[in-house]
């Protein structure tokens, strides 16, 4: 895996949140946005439409595989120098439906807020991520 | 030339004995410099080519940066630190203020030596880590044109 390509929905408020924090963040894995509205999205990824249905942001990797739900928000922590770890914490199952309200949280203060939840164990940082009011979709512990 | 130690025991020693101690001083910390710059920069290669992902080229520039870093700060440290500490009157005090001022020079190169490692032990802990594969599965796959 060389590089990923973050599909975001362009008109989703939330969504262009996540991608003005992501590219401010460095990269260990290179990252290329690519918008749902781009014109070209069919023809570079054929058959993702299917993963889109309300989905704020999709991870497609160079080599093809589509990640999707709280594993998108995973892989954009995955390819992050300062949050891989973090991608490696929130992938146990009982975490990873709620990856995608941790990263809500990242948005806000990433650096300040990771060095608090670094502080909880397991227990304690599933129930602060279940309790946390979720405004957007990445909120919903979405099965899949 | 007069032997150090009979330089130190005449009878009119002070300024002497001082100046030796300086010499002295001086002699066996830079030689301490170098040896452990040496040190470092010989058996640190291997473990830098580690922290940079096998990038022999790259390692091999930090390293070399990284030794001349060292003798700046260390080299740095002597100078000024030579004006410093109890003067010498006989050879007692000229061994002592010697053994006190290179036992500092000692203890800069360790914690400095500690620095280093801890650094490089964050860098390689990283480059470790971003060799991984991803932590979770995808959830289908497409065919990329």
């Amino acid at each position: 895996m060389k590089k990923l390509h973050v599909l975001y929905d362009a008109q989703s408020e939330f969504a262009l949140r996540c991608y003005a924090w992501i590219s401010a963040q460095s990269v260990f894995l290179p990252l290329e946005f690519v918008p749902f509205q781009a014109p070209e999205l069919i023809a570079r990824f054929p058959g993702v439409e299917k993963f889109r249905e309300n989905e704020p942001v999709l991870v497609v990797s160079d080599e093809g595989a589509v990640y999707a739900g709280p594993n998108a928000f995973l892989m954009c922590l995955h390819a992050l120098s300062d949050y891989q770890e973090w991608a490696i914490r929130l992938s146990a199952p009982a975490l990873l439906p709620l990856a995608g309200r941790a990263f809500e949280l990242f948005l806000v203060d990433g650096k300040k807020i990771a060095r608090l939840m670094e502080k909880l164990d397991d227990g304690k940082l599933l129930w602060l991520l279940q309790h946390q009011d979720s405004t957007s979709r990445a909120g919903q512990p979405t099965t899949r | 030339m007069k032997p150090l130690l009979a330089a130190m025991v005449e009878t009119e020693p002070n300024a002497t004995a001082t100046v030796w101690t300086y010499i002295a001083y001086l002699v066996i910390s830079v030689a301490l410099t170098v040896w452990v710059a040496r040190t470092l920069h010989k058996n640190g290669r291997i473990f830098l080519v580690d922290s940079f992902l096998g990038n022999e080229a790259l390692a091999d520039s930090v390293n070399h940066l990284l030794v001349v870093g060292f003798y700046l700060i260390n080299i740095g440290y002597v100078a000024l630190a030579m004006k410093y500490g109890d003067k010498a009157t006989d050879a007692r005090t000229a061994l002592e203020t010697l053994s006190t001022k290179v036992g500092l020079v000692l203890v800069v190169l360790g914690v400095m030596h500690f620095f280093n490692l801890f650094i490089f032990s964050k860098m390689r802990r990283r480059a470790t880590l971003h060799r991984q594969p991803p932590p979770i599965q995808p959830q289908g796959y497409v065919k990329l044109t």
